[in-house]
């Protein structure tokens, strides 16, 4: 819904008085908030030299002043006195997180140390108040994950797709119901969380940098989760059943033409569920990987250049065929 | 924030946060909000992402494809492909016209393959040139279609094509400060014939990266010039002042963030580091620095 619409509704219901804003009234723009994140990160890296210093490598003493520094952060940002104190408290409890990980998981053998600390970060993310500093430590899990299937191999890559397709896809199209009934942080946090640290994972798999890399099991699951999608969507939209049959012989075609590079469907999938929700951000990031899938698919060895160029021809033709299939319907 | 603009549930949250909603109007803002897209807006994002889609998956077919066969074609094969292309997209280009942006995508992509046509002219006749020269070039033949289509992504390929022929052309110390200066130039034509160059945004970034990291060099005694820091902070002025009086907040945020970063530097370098402590004043110095930044942009009004 378009924001004059919205305020004009509001406004003829009589829930509201005036249409007109003042210019700050919808929150930070996305350039104030990467600045914020930038900042918040820098500040971060140095009170962590700080306060680790401070701990006297101590893992008892940086977890009990991570803790503390998590405390205050949660208290800065639910208070939201100024914007001192709401930069302040996010990048102390990015600090305080980073501490009581350190505090709480090196007490846990090499193998379980890294999937410890994303579990523990993804518990912290749900005490934080604020929207945005749930998404950096939910982010910062992600990357836990990702370290996690590069250091310690013993989940295959394959599973961890599946689950963060799963959890991103119902925080996605289940947000209306989760919003109702209270978990207001489901779709923006842990949803768009849980798509990306998917990206990354696919990225990582792509460049050989986990033992168990995600290949055609994760191609196959995206596929049919893919497919899950248009089928309820073309529900939604109503086409005539030709138009919809296109449609998924389109997505099993292109499912099987890059099925060495699941990173492709993915970025379908992400696409249409940013969409779905209306999240610029996750059809930027959604753009920005099928790209970098794309290109990665030239470098994959397992099918001859020439066969590639043809698959990518023909799904290409294919794509636009159901474009004018869909037009006439 | 645009009237026009398609809102998200964070952002209704935002606005209702910040114009103190009651109860019932949130409420409301939030079942309105939450309704899927309609599917007259479906049919429009797949038209648009299948075209999108349709037409990478044509091209990166095609380009396969030659890359496939690339060893086997003859150089007269190569340069008669390469020549197709271009014509083909300036061609395109003409008949579909400027005005439509399928005619300024043909273009680019014409202005994209002149590069690797001279990439092509250096490989098959070796003619032992600086390689700062093909871009040179590059970018001067490209420049009557930049000029021209007034498009953002050819105007973002016409200089990240300069800065690379720039790059190699100043090996110096002195090269990032001739970076910044030359996209200073891009950004003040940029502005001054808007909106006939493309997007403002790009050189005036470009322009502050540059600037910054030379001055940046020169307080940590990396190169040192003698003119990066004041150049950064005469240019850090100037810009500041344009982007006030054309209530940029973009450009204001990005001039903040480099003001950010050389400020922290001095502090840094200002400091005796003989105390943990010392990390504590830094990082606070920059959590006040982001603060008195967002604070400051916030009460420019951009709708004024």
């Amino acid at each position: 819904m378009k924001l004059h619409t919205l305020l004009q509704q509001l406004q003829e219901e009589a829930l509201i008085e005036s249409v007109t804003l003042p210019a700050d009234a919808t929150g930070m723009p996305w350039y104030l908030k990467v600045a914020t994140a930038v900042g918040a990160w820098i500040a971060t890296f140095f009170l962590l030299i700080f306060s680790v210093a401070f701990a006297n490598s101590s893992e008892f003493f940086a977890f009990l002043f991570g803790a503390g520094q998590c405390s205050l952060g949660v208290l800065f940002a639910r208070r939201r006195r100024s914007e001192w104190w709401n930069q302040l408290g996010l990048s102390l409890w990015l600090t305080g997180c980073c501490l009581v990980v350190y505090g709480l998981c090196s007490t846990f053998s090499a193998d379980a140390e890294l999937w410890s600390s994303a579990l523990c970060l993804l518990v912290l993310s749900f005490l934080y108040p604020e929207r945005f500093g749930q998404l950096l430590t939910v982010l910062l899990a992600g990357l836990f994950v990702v370290g996690a299937l590069c250091w310690q191999s013993s989940v295959p890559a394959d599973v961890v797709v599946l689950l963060l397709a799963f959890v991103g896809g119902f925080c996605c199209l289940a947000r209306a119901t989760l919003w109702t009934r209270g978990w207001r942080a489901a779709m923006p946090v842990y949803g768009t969380g849980a798509l990306l640290t998917m990206m990354f994972v696919l990225v990582a798999s792509y460049w050989d940098w986990t033992d168990n890399p995600a290949g055609e099991a994760s191609a196959l699951i995206l596929t049919l989760g893919v497919l899950w999608l248009v089928a309820r969507l073309l529900q939604q939209i109503r086409f005539r059943p030709l138009a919809g049959v296109w449609a998924i012989v389109s997505v099993i075609a292109l499912g099987a033409v890059t099925y060495q590079t699941p990173g492709i469907m993915a970025g379908v999938g992400v696409l249409l569920l940013g969409f779905h929700v209306r999240s610029r951000l996750l059809q930027f990031l959604a753009v920005v990987f099928l790209l970098v899938f794309l290109s990665a698919y030239y470098y994959f060895l397992g099918v001859p250049l020439l066969q590639k160029s043809l698959m990518l021809f023909a799904a290409g033709l294919l794509l636009l065929v159901l474009r004018r299939g869909l037009r006439a319907a | 924030m645009q009237p026009q603009q398609e809102l998200s549930p964070h952002d209704v949250v935002a606005l209702a946060d910040r114009l103190q909603w009651s109860e019932a109007a949130r409420r409301r803002a939030m079942e309105l909000t939450l309704v899927p897209p309609a599917p007259a807006d479906w049919r429009l994002f797949l038209d648009r992402v299948l075209l999108a889609m349709g037409s990478l998956g044509l091209l990166f077919g095609v380009l396969f494809f030659v890359a496939a066969n690339w060893t086997g074609l003859s150089s007269w094969s190569k340069f008669l492909l390469l020549d197709a292309g271009i014509l083909g997209g300036a061609l395109a280009a003409y008949r579909l016209g400027l005005e439509r942006e399928v005619g300024r995508w043909s273009l680019t992509v014409a202005a994209g393959l002149v590069g690797a046509f001279l990439a092509l002219m250096g490989q098959v006749y070796q003619s032992g040139a600086d390689p700062y020269t093909l871009f040179a070039g590059w970018a001067a033949l490209i420049t009557p279609w930049a000029v021209t289509a007034a498009f953002g992504p050819l105007w973002a390929m016409w200089l990240i094509v300069v800065n690379v022929s720039a790059t190699l052309f100043w090996q110096g110390s002195t090269a990032a400060c001739w970076l910044g200066l030359l996209n200073a130039v891009a950004w003040l034509l940029a502005e001054a014939l808007k909106p006939r160059l493309g997007w403002t945004a790009f050189p005036a970034v470009l322009a502050i990266c540059w600037t910054t990291f030379a001055a940046w060099s020169e307080l940590v005694d990396f190169r040192s010039t003698g003119f990066a820091t004041p150049l950064w902070f005469f240019f850090t002025a100037a810009g500041v002042t344009v982007s006030l009086r054309m209530r940029s907040r973009a450009k204001l945020t990005a001039f903040g963030l480099g003001v950010v970063v050389i400020l922290t530097t001095l502090l840094g370098k200002a400091m005796s580091w003989s105390d943990t402590f010392d990390f504590l004043v830094l990082g606070l110095a920059v959590v006040g620095q982001i603060t008195a930044l967002v604070q400051l942009v916030r009460r420019v009004d951009e709708t004024r």
